[in-house]
């Protein structure tokens, strides 16, 4: 009988109260980057046979969507799955390590994230905020949709003052480059095409864009790898949350991230394939953007980026040149 | 007594002036928006800056709305049972009610409301809902200095209903 | 912190909410205080103050709800320049002979006054002004005369232009367009409900809405009938500049609002009663009104976060998940619990509380987003006349004349016959779904 109490309270002993973590995506529930990131904090609540319980929410439902890091900065989210750009309220560069045009295209910006020194540079600008990230926690989602237009475009003439729905720094080199850059939030595009709001519009991947029925608003498919050649989603996880586990458990922690955003980009690689061809099965057009639209934007980006380069920070120019550099090595490969 | 309603009529001033000041963005909000929408349909010129300045103009109107509806009484209350209280009664709940659901909430919005606007200037953080970023530390000093306006005004309110509780008559 | 079980926490939150609203203290600050005090004991002090300064700061710049100072300023211009007042007397001329007449033109005019705007303190505003004195003085019950004004001016948020539907979509993931599209014939049917039910009930009980006086009946005349058409010109041509401008692509539905303001101003003008006071007056108005508006909305948004991230979304998905008698038991589940919420929180709370629960449910059971977001927006109106918290009943006591000695008892017991209409005609569109779906599927596309 004392055998079997003492036994007891060892077990008891042994069921240490879990490590609980609150991990937020910045969503909607069924958008495909919250449906990965809510796979990655359960796998690693099971891999640590629930010694750590990461619980998944849906962006927006702690904190406003694209706040997830700063939440984590505050110690409300011990990690969270956001696109880097969000915080260029804080870091005008982070706006660099994401879709923007010039920048590097789904495997160049992979590879330098994790072994160029990506993911030190971005560790780095973020400076002494409480919020780190590592190698294997970016997933590149292919972002080649450059436009879905009303217009035909054939040559860099049809640029001009086309009424084009576009955000981030691709609007603005847009804009440099003339066309009349009109911004609305993204869950007004439909309407906005449909009524001659607009004539074009960027939105996500054409993944997502195909479960928005665009197209039914619009008869062109535009894809270029100039725009947006990638929209890196990355993993933020709070430091000193990630300083305090045992080892084994930091561990399980970054393997499940390099895990599933590998596992979301290629996923996203082969949905955006099938895409493609639901677009052209209903009937949508699907084009390459004219070489000479491409270039135009390719030297208006680097005029734009050097422009930056020197006004801003000097974290932005060494996070600039490391992606340039790493672009022309990259492309030399090919 | 002369100093205290003194010091209220200035708090009474401030919400007013608040109001006064707030009202011209709710104008600017119908230019704005008018002016954009004809920019872009007639012209083919859209503008980068609208999109911000309407948000921005909206959260000014409702802040310092705050402390001028505080004054006016304009806060929606559910008054089934309030409503058929004497006005010292009311005066008695008001007073139970700002001590625990109003000074408190207010007081720790106050409080990050002013370490953020801080942050706001120090690390010139600025909106990218559009790229026309502007900085947000202009916006995030009205909201805080919003916010203290609405938490005079409340202390205002308080001190009337204490004045009322135990006078039996307002103090104005 | 303190372990709460995430039952108890959605009792908590949900009761402290019912029983702290009966104080009379403003709710906009009830609600933001129970969220911070349950927010402090769950999560401990700075998580519960980030949570609620992150999303108060951040509703406060909320593009969508500009639409509620937009509308606010149109409808207060559109107030003062008399041209509201024109129409109903002409309508007036014209169904004065009929037993409640003048409450089937309320309702009428309630219904056009729908189609001009979209938020819900503006329509109710207008049609007590103008509506309210003359039934009364003509002898109307004052019960009928409140009722009818409450429910023809709820239904300025349901058909569009509408507030709740432009909020209600993006948190759903549902096209504003197809939403607004979808709310047309409900709105309509509930209209004309409305008018069959006052018809009958002054046929049996005259003495509730008597017919104008013989002697005081003017025969119909041409120049009756050019007086009529001349009186429904401005709010016509509002309705093409608000409506006319969202569809024809002028601008995107938010902004649409803006060119409504500039519209009712140079209605105004024409109408000679422009001045630089008026602008002042309806800038200050809309301050005041959108200020209380938005700071619930804030404080309800602030709250909802707590509410989430302490598992009490689970707890109510699982709650209709387990009800027994498959997905249409379910379904009148959620609709029970959203006449309920609507009994005590305002409606933008409710919206911010239930589609993040109620949206993936109806998905999984299999509901069509589309008619299910609507049934949900249709359900939403009675919120708005079902006290404690009755947004419509409150604007109607706030600005009817307290010579008129209008009691609250006399509001509710008005109101209560056309909340009945509202649940049969939910009933209605469970049974003919394609009351909902068939217009948004012609005009714009599939539903799901
Ligand atoms: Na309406
Ligand atoms: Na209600």
């Amino acid at each position: 009988k004392s055998e079997a109490s003492v036994a007891g309270g060892d077990t008891a002993a042994k069921v240490v109260k879990p490590i609980i973590w609150k991990s937020s995506g910045h969503g909607p529930a069924t958008d495909f980057s919250q449906m990965y990131h809510d796979n990655c904090c359960n796998a690693i609540t099971e891999a640590s046979g629930g010694r750590l319980v990461v619980k998944p929410f849906v962006g927006g439902s702690i904190v406003p969507a694209y706040k997830e890091l700063d939440a984590i900065n505050e110690g409300v989210l011990q990690m969270g799955y956001t696109c880097p750009m969000y915080n260029l309220d804080k870091w005008p560069a982070a706006g660099l390590i994401s879709s923007r045009p010039g920048g590097l295209p789904g495997e160049a910006m992979r590879t330098w994230f994790n072994l160029g020194g990506g993911a030190d540079l971005m560790n780095k600008m973020m400076g002494d905020y409480d919020v780190m990230t590592f190698p294997g926690a970016l997933a590149p989602l292919p972002e080649e949709v450059f436009f879905h237009s009303k217009v035909k475009l054939e040559s860099l003439a049809d640029l001009q003052g086309l009424k084009a729905r576009c955000m981030g720094d691709g609007g603005e080199i847009l804009k440099r480059m003339g066309a009349a850059t009109v911004i609305i939030p993204g869950s007004e595009c439909y309407e906005a095409m449909q009524r001659g709001t607009i004539d074009a519009f960027e939105y996500s991947t054409v993944a997502t864009n195909w479960n928005m029925h665009f197209n039914e608003v619009a008869p062109y498919l535009y894809l270029s790898p100039t725009r947006a050649p990638s929209d890196p989603q990355v993993f933020f996880v709070s430091k000193s949350a990630f300083n305090e586990l045992p080892a084994d458990l930091q561990e399980i922690v970054r393997t499940e991230i390099s895990k599933w955003s590998q596992a979301q980009h290629e996923y996203l690689v082969f949905e955006s394939v099938k895409a493609i061809d639901k677009f052209k099965e209903v009937g949508t057009k699907v084009y390459k953007v004219p070489k000479d639209i491409e270039d135009a934007l390719n030297a208006e980006a680097a005029a734009f980026y050097e422009e930056k380069s020197a006004s801003e920070d000097p974290i932005f120019a060494e996070i600039y040149q490391s992606m340039k550099n790493y672009g022309e090595a990259y492309n030399a490969l090919h | 007594m002369a100093i205290l309603l003194k010091v209220l009529k200035i708090i009474d001033w401030l919400s007013e002036k608040a109001g006064a000041v707030g009202k011209w963005f709710a104008f600017l909000l119908v230019l704005v928006g008018s002016y954009d929408a004809i920019s872009r349909h007639f012209f083919n010129a859209p503008t980068i800056w609208a999109y911000d300045t309407l948000c921005i103009s909206g959260g000014v109107i409702y802040m310092l709305g705050a402390s001028y509806d505080y004054l006016h009484d304009a806060h929606t209350r559910v008054d089934l049972i309030y409503g058929n209280l004497s006005k010292r009664a009311q005066a008695i709940s008001d007073i139970v009610c700002s001590l625990f659901l109003f000074f408190p909430l207010m007081i720790f919005m106050l409080k990050l409301a002013i370490r953020w606007a801080v942050k706001a200037w120090q690390i010139h953080e600025v909106m990218f809902t559009s790229f026309w970023y502007p900085p947000a530390a202009p916006y995030r000093t009205v909201f805080a200095i919003s916010l203290f306006l609405l938490i005079l005004q409340g202390g205002a309110r308080l001190v009337r209903d204490f004045y009322f509780v135990i006078k039996g008559e307002t103090i104005d | 912190m303190i372990e709460l079980s995430a039952e108890f926490v959605t009792i908590l939150m949900l009761g402290g909410v019912f029983a702290l609203v009966l104080t009379g203290f403003p709710i906009a600050f009830v609600i933001g205080s129970v969220g911070l005090l349950v927010g402090m004991v769950v999560f401990g002090p700075d998580t519960a103050f980030h949570i609620m300064y992150s999303r108060f700061y951040g509703l406060s710049l909320n593009y969508p709800y500009l639409a509620v100072p937009l509308f606010t300023f149109m409808g207060v211009i559109l107030q003062h320049s008399g041209i509201t007042k024109d129409l109903y007397d002409s309508l007036y001329e014209s169904l004065g002979d009929l037993k409640g007449g003048l409450a089937v033109v309320t309702v009428i005019f309630g219904t056009i006054l729908a189609a001009c705007l979209g938020v819900i303190a503006a329509s109710v505003t207008i049609l007590t002004l103008i509506a309210l004195k003359p039934m009364i003085s003509r002898g109307y019950s004052k019960s009928l005369a409140a009722g009818s004004i409450v429910a023809s001016g709820t239904l300025g948020i349901l058909i569009p232009p509408s507030i709740m539907l432009v909020v209600y979509a993006p948190q759903a993931g549902l096209s504003i367009g197809q939403m607004f599209m979808g709310a047309v014939f409900p709105g309509l049917i509930l209209s004309f409900l409305y008018i069959v039910y006052i018809i009958v009930i002054c046929k049996v009980y005259p003495e509730m809405g008597p017919a104008i006086p013989k002697d005081q009946r003017t025969p119909f005349s041409a120049a009756k009938l050019i007086h009529l058409l001349k009186s429904m010109l401005p709010p016509i041509l509002l309705i093409v500049a608000v409506l006319g401008t969202i569809f024809s692509g002028i601008a995107p539905p938010t902004e649409a609002a803006a060119v409504g303001s500039l519209a009712a101003i140079l209605l105004a003008i024409i109408y000679r009663k422009f001045s630089w006071q008026l602008i002042k007056h309806a800038s200050l108005e809309t301050l005041k009104v959108s200020a209380f508006v938005v700071m619930i909305a804030a404080l309800c948004y602030a709250f909802v976060g707590i509410f989430m991230s302490a598992g009490s979304g689970d707890v109510v998905t699982h709650l209709i998940l387990s009800v027994p008698g498959g997905r249409w038991a379910s379904f009148t589940v959620i609709m029970l619990i959203v006449f309920l919420l609507g009994m005590f929180i305002e409606w933008i709370g409710i919206v911010f509380i239930i589609v993040p629960i109620f949206s993936p449910i109806l998905v999984q059971l299999g509901f069509n987003p589309l008619w299910a977001g609507l049934m949900i927006c249709i359900n939403l109106q009675m919120a708005f006349q079902t006290p404690p918290m009755a947004m419509s009943i409150f604007v109607l006591k706030g600005t009817a004349d307290p010579e008129l000695g209008l009691t609250m008892a006399d509001i509710i017991k008005g109101v209560l016959p056309f909340i009945a209409i509202i649940m049969f005609t939910l009933v209605l569109c469970m049974i003919f779904p394609e009351i909902i779906t068939w217009l948004p599927e012609k005009m714009i596309g599939p539903t799901h």
